[in-house]
Order: C-alpha cells, then structure tokens, then sequence
C-alpha cells in the first residue's frame, strides 16, 4: 500500500487575494540568512547625536537603546517601545519590560571593576523572587586589545561570576573597560531564564 | 531491583511545594509535563494524567529497542491531547516479500487520544481517560485509566490499563458489568483484528486482563530541572508488536533534561536490560505573540499638524494624504470619500492577520492627517474588491481611549456592519491603479513520502515560482511552477493496486515524472458580489497538482451569523504524471454542498462537505478545527463515502489532520503568512477532493461579525 505523508510548508496566505500595491514578504529571507550585526563604526557613531548602546538578548535581533539619563553613576537606556536598561558602570542593576525583569538592591560603594567578593539583594519578577541573595566574585581576567570605533584600544576584560544559592543559579558575566574603567561592552546573565545580554556602549 | 527502586525514592525527599514561585527557579520547567516513550505525555513507558496548555503542538522522537517511535501531539484544549505516532517495528519485516519490500523494517502507525476528566485539585488527583493507537493496526492498542497528583515535588501517577498495558494482571473488573469485556480482538498478526484504519470501539476496555501500573516523576532542587522517573510498568511485551520482547524486570528508570522550556531530552533504563534515548519539543502557539513580543509600532506621519491644515483646505489634498501614509504602513487605499465630519475609506492590505488591526492601523493614520472637521471614520476593510465589512469610529473616542488601550470601549461607541457595493463605488475618489500587475515570490517547496514498502523516506526539495497576475482587483491568474533541486524518486516503484480510478494513488507516478519542472496550478481566478452576503468564484485552468479544468463556487456567508452555505461544481480531467499541460482520459464532473459552523465561545470551526469526489465515490467530508488567538489552527478532518471499505482499502476510510501556524509568531513584525503542515496516513482515491486555490470561504473570513469581536482587543495595536 501506498503511504503517503503530505507533508507541506508553505509560505502563503491563500485565502488572501493579493492587491496591486503588495510587497514581497521578507520573514523568508530573514529566516534564511538571520539578523545581521549592528556594526557601529566611527560613521555610524558621528550620525547618533546622543549616547546610545547596541544590545542583544541571546541571538535575537540587536537593538539601539538611547541614553535616557543619568543620575550620578546610574544610566538609563531605552528603546523604542519603552524598555529600559539601567546600568551602572555598564552591569545591569534593573530592567523594565522585558520577558522577565530584575532589580538589584546594588552596594552603592561597588565598581563593576573592583575584584573581590560582594552579596547584594536581588528581585525577580515572572515568577517573583523577592530579596533573593545575590553573590558575585570579580577578578580581572585578562588584558585584550579590542576593535572599537575603528581603533585598536587596550582593554581589561572582568569576570564576575554571579549566584544565587538559595535556587541553584551560577553565571559568570564579563566586562570589557578601557583604561579609564569605562564599560565599552558588557556580557551579562541577568536572570535564571533569560539568555545573555550583549551590550556594547557609545558615549557622547 | 524493586529495592533499588524503593531507595531511591526514599531518598529524595519531599521538597517544598512546586506551586510557590521561588520553586519556579528552583525546579525550572516543572509546568512542562515530560512524555512517555509512546509519545504521549507520561513517565516511561506508562501515561500520565498531565496535559500541556492548549494552542501547543510537539514533536518527540525516542528509541527502545526493537522500535524507534516519532510523534506529533496537538493539544486543541487543556483537556485533550491527541498524538500521531509512527513506529519503526524493528524485529519484523515490512512484508514477507523481498522483491516488494526489500529488508526493510515494518513501520506502523497510529493515533492517539487523551481526555482529562478532572483537573487535579488540592485534595485530588487529575484524572485523565486514554487511548493509544487508535485507528491503527492495533499492535500496541491499549486504553487506560490514569491519576496524577502533586506531592512537594514529586508528581506520583497511578492507572490500569487494558490491551497491551495488561501485564503483572488483575482480571478485567469491567467482565462483572457485562461479560463482553472479556473478549478482546487482537492485532493483526493472528489474523483476528482488523486490517486498520478503523476505530475498534468493541474493544475499547476489554481483554481478560487489566493492569495496575504506578510511578513518579520526581523534580531534583537546583538542578537546572533534571528529573527523575521511576515506574512499575504494566506493559504486557508479550503482546505488544508483532514479537514478543524479553523483560527481566517490571521497573523502569529515566532521567528527563529539560534543556529549555521547549526541548527535554531523557535517557532511561527500561525491562531491565535495555537503554533508551529520546527527545521533545513542544511550542505553545495559541496566545497572542506567543513567541516574539512584537517590535511593529504604527507608523507616525510626520508634520501630522501640517497635514490635517493643509488637508482641511481641499477634500483631493487628503484622499492623497491618505493614499500616500496608508501606503507606507502597508495599507492600500482602494477608495475615498469625504462628506462634511465623515470620511470614509476603503482599504486592501496582506500585512495583519488580526482584521481589527488593520482597520485600528488605518484609523490612527486617518487620525494625524484629517483635518478637525472630521469627527468620523467609515472603514471598510476589501478583499478581492469586495466590502467584507465596514467600522464606523468616533474619532474623539479613538483617541480618549487610545492611551489606556480600552478596546471594550472603544466596541461600545463604535458600529461595525457591512456596506453596499454601491456605497463603496459611490466612494468621490478612486486612486489610480497599477493594475495588470505581476505579483512574485520565490520559496523553497518540499514533497516527502513516508513509510511506504520501497523505503522509509522518500522526498524532493524544488524552488516554487508563484505568480499572481492582476488583470483586475477581482481577477487574476495564479501561476505556480516549480523546479526541482534534490529528490530520491528513483527507487520509488510501488504501483497503485486501487480498483477506483486512480485519482490519487497514482502519486508515485507524479511524483518521478514530475521532478525536474512542474507547473503545480495555473489558474483564472474571478471573484463577484452580486448581493449582500453573497459571493461567486469563477475558476479556469490547471487547478491542482492532478487535475485541470473549471468551475465555480457560491457562497451565503451573513455577516452576523455563525454559520455559511455554499455549494461548488467541476469538471476537471486528470492531467499527465509530468504535471506540465497534457491531460490523461479521465474526466469527471464533482461538486459540493459545503455548511460552516464557526462556535464563537470555543472558536470551534465545523465543515461539513457533501457530494461527488473525485473518483465518482458519493458521500460526507467532516473537518473540524479550532483556531487561537494567535491564528494557530489545528484541525482533523475524516470522510466518508458509499464505497466498500475493500474498494477504498488500506485504511478503511480517509482521515488526518493539520495545523496552520502564521509565521509572524516567530518574528517582531506583523505579517500574513501561513506555513502549514498536513498529514494524511494513507493516499487512496476515495474521498479526494479537488484542492482549489482560494476558498471562498477564507476570502471571506473578513466578512463575519464574529470573527471582527474575536480580534476586536489588537485595535490599538
């Protein structure tokens, strides 16, 4: 006996009747060939009047935030739908809109680049998590030379590795800081389900 | 054994309770039940109670030898789940038959079906009602009886099942009801069951024996979600498949990764002498932006102040306002009238699934351009030049309400109804057409069949040429052409052995000679209202992949009913097996009376088709889906005609199912597409339908009241 299986993926919309002003879908090229880099160099940098970072959630399409404002060492940065990221000296301290948001209670005296060992208090939301502990351990891990606004720049590059006993979670995040300890691209877990957070930031 | 078994559940002790949130992290996934070897959600061998929300479809594989088993689950409510299984039978061979079958494995398959008959609660367990492999050729057929309940985090399951999950027995206590339940048709290797494709109701529940079986599923702390199962298995291998298979023991173990949410892999220890490996994965589809948050914010018309001045000076400044920032959100203005406060437009678009959407689009657009004077929007949403339906908005409204997304408000003060033909021609401004215009697109095209007695996996990959030409807004020529890249045709061989006309089982025929170019459908296709709520389809050409010819369809579809009639008529002949433009002998003439239903509470679509198939077979087609929020629709079809089960043979009768999933969930912008995937167990020529481009019915979709409320909440979108 014959068995057949029809199988069919189609791209279409059949019940659809197409209109004179249609344009061609572009979801098949991009599921082909995926989302390209956000290259910034220093022409796309000159073309951005304010501060701005690219960002990346695993390996989603990357996004330019704008430097929303800054209060003493806490930046906010936003995207076009309202997200934010606030950062301080380039590590996540909270997010707002995304998938699963956090709030670090942070040690106001720590620097992303101080090494040692630091607890804090963390807060999760999607499922809530309230005044989880949070340990870190930072350590310089190594001195890079990095590609940066079509510069070759001397780079230190963090590790921090990031847990929370209490539900088993262990991250280790990276910072990669010039030599004025300026955060030129980050690497950051910042919650139990969420990829990594790829951030490169462009100051004004 | 059995002490191992009891060591290692004493020593995982109970944790805290699954349900508060910190043991979310702490046993990550733990709302996403793990499936049995049998591809449905369970322990190892045995079933369980558990379910996955609706709007989910997955997909598992696993190996335990002597079979290698891939399912497809679809969980239309949270109450059912329904699966589709092949198994490779490896300790049994296709047929007796070199010459027909090579060496080549025998591969079964079959449904099958879980019920949830009450959800757990905090004293009870969920109870859930089973069957495995329905409508098969009832190797592994078995139905069940099943309870599972939450304990810290440990999900203990308990059941009895009869036919194959009859082992470590006790006698059937249904034979004290009625003695018939003794009696049990087994499967076909003794030549008592049936030759499959029939759902074998009589046996349901019967044999001389039933089975106890128990396990538990148990969730390790802080362990990114492994867990571990362990269970008594009443699984009878004596009496499963075509030979029996050794067990030294009735214990079975796993481990169970959950790598995401989505994707578990297990690896397990089962009868005592056998590892298995397997994986899933499950995608939940039904809710709205199920799987990417959309990053599509409506377009902002920039010096929209200077617009609405500008505009309020001559009613042509913005009928071209509005055909030019229409345009750029992917709206195509196909008319407009301005009449003092009220301004109305008509509009096509291939963008939204959501029509409510693009109707809200269309507003926020008409909103930053029209001058102050209107206070009204007329919107009517066409398709095929045809007013499917018309939203009258108050403007001050739209904007009060915009701001804290208050659709249900916005519905209260807003009429939704469907205008004249002559209405929307009396429109002052009609802007100027492009038209005839070619529409085209390249993707890729795959045919694959499965399971057959030449070999497991037969397919070709092909470039697909679509074509539409618009010699009209209501009339154009679909082409299709498709070019080959890879197939493994060559080995396919197997010959149709129907007694109908060979409508459908010549397809290994089509499938060879049509491998290097085909042209799948070129056809004419005229699309008229004459009437309110009346519709006619006028069609020509090479209609399908097997016939050509030409005919039309009607269809009675009022815009605040929930159900539609329509009726359509064909003559077709059968085209050449290399599917370019000669025809074969046959002709034949078919038609059919088509009802639809559409149950506006559970979104549950119901098709009945009545009539003359293609093999000249007369009888009832019945496709019943349910369609999500976010477009996803997951249906089954089956028919029945006045055909002998020997003339439709193998199967019995025609039946499978399909899912539609819009493939904007995978991306952050709104768009139209479908990809779609279908399954038909068994090609035969009873019940074959002619496969039209362009139903009626869902160039309509538009045109259904129920169908506005349903995406009614995307308005401000």
């Amino acid at each position: 006996m014959i068995r057949l299986l029809i199988t069919f993926f189609v791209l279409s919309s059949c019940s659809n009747i197409p209109i004179s002003y249609k344009d061609l879908p572009s979801t098949v090229y991009r599921a082909a060939v995926g989302y390209p880099e956000i290259i910034i160099d220093q022409e796309a940098y000159n073309e951005n009047r304010f501060s701005f970072a690219t960002v990346a959630i695993g390996k989603s399409k990357p996004i330019i935030m704008v430097l929303l404002s800054i209060d003493k060492d806490t930046y906010t940065w936003v995207d076009k739908e309202g997200g934010q990221l606030i950062t301080r000296n380039g590590r996540i301290i909270q997010t707002v809109g995304l998938p699963h948001d956090i709030e670090i209670k942070f040690e106001t005296t720590r620097k992303t680049y101080q090494e040692g060992k630091f607890s804090e208090i963390v807060n999760f939301n999607n499922p809530l998590l309230i005044n989880a502990d949070l340990s870190s351990f930072t350590t310089l891990e190594d001195k890079i030379d990095y590609l940066y606004l079509d510069e070759l720049i001397l780079v230190n590059v963090y590790s921090e590795e990031v847990s929370i006993s209490d539900i088993g979670w262990k991250k280790e995040n990276k910072y990669f800081m010039d030599i004025n300890n300026r955060e030129i691209k980050t690497i950051q877990f910042v919650h139990p389900f969420m990829k990594e957070i790829k951030m490169e930031f462009y100051y004004k | 054994m059995k002490r191992a078994f009891v060591l290692l559940a004493l020593g995982l002790f109970l944790h805290v309770k699954l349900y508060s949130q910190i043991s979310e992290y702490i046993y990550p996934y733990s709302q996403s039940p793990s499936f049995s070897n049998y591809g449905t959600t369970g322990l190892i061998q045995m079933p369980s109670a558990r379910f996955y929300e609706e709007g989910t479809i997955g997909f598992t594989w696993s190996h335990l030898d002597p079979y290698l088993r891939g399912s497809i689950m679809a969980y239309p409510f949270n109450w059912f789940e329904a699966s589709y299984q092949y198994a490779d039978v490896n300790n049994w061979l296709y047929s007796p038959y070199k010459d027909f079958s090579g060496n080549q494995s025998y591969k079964d398959k079959s449904f099958s079906a879980k019920f949830r008959l009450r959800k757990e609660s905090k004293y009870f367990p969920s109870v859930a009602l089973g069957f495995r492999d329905l409508g098969g050729t009832g190797l592994f057929a078995s139905e069940y009886l099943v309870f599972s309940k939450f304990v810290g985090n440990m999900d203990f399951t308990a059941g009895m099942g009869w036919g194959v999950i009859s082992n470590n027995s006790i006698s059937n206590p249904l034979t004290n009801i009625d003695a018939r339940y003794g009696d049990r048709l087994v499967n076909s290797v003794s030549g008592k069951g049936t030759q499959g494709g029939e759902f074998n109701i009589s046996s349901f529940f019967s044999g001389e024996d039933a089975g106890l079986f128990a396990g538990v599923e148990i969730f390790i702390p802080k362990s990114k979600g492994i867990r571990v199962k362990l269970e008594y298995d009443a699984t009878d291998y004596t009496k499963e498949g075509y030979l029996p298979v050794e067990q030294t023991s009735d214990f079975n173990f796993n481990f169970t990764y959950p790598i995401t949410k989505n994707l578990q892999i297990k690896l397990g220890y089962i009868r005592g002498n056998t590892l298995n490996f397997g994986f899933s994965y499950t995608g939940s589809y039904g809710k709205k932006d199920p799987f990417i948050k959309k990053n599509d914010p409506p377009k902002t018309v920039p010096n929209a102040a200077a617009f609405r001045r500008v505009n309020a000076r001559d009613p042509r400044n913005l009928y071209i306002s509005s055909l030019k920032y229409l345009g750029e959100s992917k709206l195509y203005l196909q008319s407009a009238d301005l009449n003092e406060s009220e301004y109305s437009v008509a509009f096509s678009q291939n963008t939204h699934v959501s029509y409510a959407r693009a109707a809200g689009r269309v507003a926020r657009v008409l909103d930053q351009i029209a001058p102050e004077s209107v206070e009204t929007f007329k919107i009517t949403n066409l398709n095929a030049e045809m007013p499917l339906f018309t939203t009258k908005i108050d403007r001050s409204n739209f904007k009060k309400y915009e701001q804290l997304n208050l659709s249900s408000a916005l519905l209260e003060s807003s009429e939704i109804y469907k205008i004249t033909n002559e209405e929307y021609r009396g429109h002052k401004y009609q802007p100027p057409s492009d038209i005839p215009k070619v529409l085209s697109k390249i993707s890729p095209s795959v045919r694959s069949q499965i399971g057959g007695p030449d070999g497991f996996y037969f397919g070709d990959v092909s470039v697909a040429w679509h074509n539409e030409i618009l010699l009209a807004e209501n009339f154009s020529i679909l082409a299709i052409a498709n070019f080959g890249i890879l197939d493994n045709f060559d080995d396919l061989k197997l010959a149709s052995d129907s007694i109908l006309p060979h409508v459908r089982t010549d397809i290994v025929k089509y499938l060879k000679q049509s491998k290097r170019a085909r042209v799948s459908r070129l056809q004419a296709n005229y699309f008229i209202k004459p009437l309110d709520d009346i519709y006619f389809k006028f069609t020509g050409g090479l209609i399908e992949e097997m016939f050509g010819g030409f005919g039309a369809e009607f269809l009675w579809r009022p815009f605040t009913k929930n159900y539609a009639i329509g009726t359509e008529l064909w003559r077709v002949q059968q085209r050449d097996y290399d599917m370019l433009f000669s025809f074969r002998d046959y002709m034949t003439t078919t038609g059919f009376v088509n009802y639809y239903y559409a149950e506006p509470k559970s979104k549950i679509m119901l098709k009945i088709t009545g009539g003359r198939f293609l093999a000249g077979d007369s009888g009832i087609h019945m496709d019943i889906s349910r369609r999500f929020k976010s477009g996803f629709k997951v249906g089954v079809f089956a028919s029945k005609t006045d055909i002998s089960k020997l003339e439709f043979g193998e199967g019995s009768f025609d039946k499978g199912f399909y899912f539609h999933l819009p493939i904007e969930v995978f991306y952050p912008n709104y768009s139209k597409g479908v990809a779609g995937f279908g399954l038909r167990p068994l090609t035969r020529d009873g019940a074959a339908i002619l496969v039209h481009g362009h139903h009626l019915y869902g160039v309509t979709d538009q045109s259904s009241y129920m169908n506005i409320l349903r995406d009614w909440d995307d308005i401000y979108d």
